[in-house]
């Protein structure tokens, strides 16, 4: 912890803001530190594979594995659309699909675990009631 | 019996008949007059009807409940997939308004 991290400790009580709040916050930047919570959802990542499962927008999950098997590099992009009709499945090249069953149990749960997560590790709120997590003094 | 079966009072009655709402009648063993007034005298083949018709009852009574308990399981199984899709939807809501009141937090944070 830097001088004035502990400085700001020492007059607040509290530990200091990330440093989400040093610099001009991006879009971007909320996706990529949600991500690499999303990324701990699904189990260990394997060797050598790279990882990202985010919440792109208000109807938009996004899933993203990119890995090198037998010197062939590979990627999937899927993405979960959220309809009033249910939840579509989009691959490339791949026709839509609506998820059910298994796969979309898997999805719910994952998800509700992201929100839970993010709301509390990142954006320091409550999930369920959405309001500013107190610190403890 | 497949789960994806859907209810349909007319699956209960075998192939190549029609549904006869006398029969439920007999089920429910109340009046039955299938060819004359309740107190008629019933002949060999009228009775023998009867006692068909009993069985067709139960054959079908027994169709019914399969049907019924095949049908079941789908409408729980429907509602859990709503239930789990409104589930994913609402967590992308919630985490785009998280992300959106931070953003706008820090823009303030910046601007004050």
């Amino acid at each position: 912890m830097g001088f004035w991290s502990k400085t700001a400790k020492l007059i607040t009580g509290n530990e200091p803001k990330t440093r989400l709040r040093r610099r001009k916050l991006t879009h971007r930047d909320l996706i990529r530190l949600e991500s690499k919570i999303g990324a701990q959802l699904f189990g260990p990542v394997p060797a050598g594979h790279r990882r990202e499962f985010f919440c792109l927008d208000d109807h938009t999950w996004i899933w993203y594995e990119e890995w090198t098997e037998n010197g062939q590099h590979h990627e999937i992009t899927t993405r979960y659309e959220v309809h009033p009709n249910g939840i579509l499945k989009v691959q490339d090249g791949q026709p839509y699909a609506v998820v059910e069953g298994e796969e979309l149990r898997n999805l719910a749960h994952a998800t509700r675990l992201y929100h839970d997560r993010v709301a509390r590790e990142i954006y320091q709120r409550d999930p369920i009631s959405g309001q500013p997590l107190s610190t403890p003094a | 019996m497949p789960n994806t079966l859907s209810y349909n009072q007319d699956r209960a009655v075998p192939s190549g008949e029609r549904f006869d709402s006398r029969y439920i009648f007999i089920e429910n063993k109340q009046e039955f007059e299938p060819d004359g007034p309740k107190n008629a005298p019933i002949d060999g083949e009228t009775a023998q009807t009867v006692v068909d018709s009993q069985r067709d009852i139960e054959a079908r009574t027994a169709l019914a409940k399969e049907v019924a308990v095949s049908y079941t399981p789908e409408v729980h199984h429907i509602s859990e997939q709503k239930q789990y899709e409104q589930s994913v939807g609402h967590a992308a809501v919630r985490t785009a308004w998280f992300r959106q009141e931070q953003l706008t937090q820090h823009e303030l944070e910046l601007a004050g």
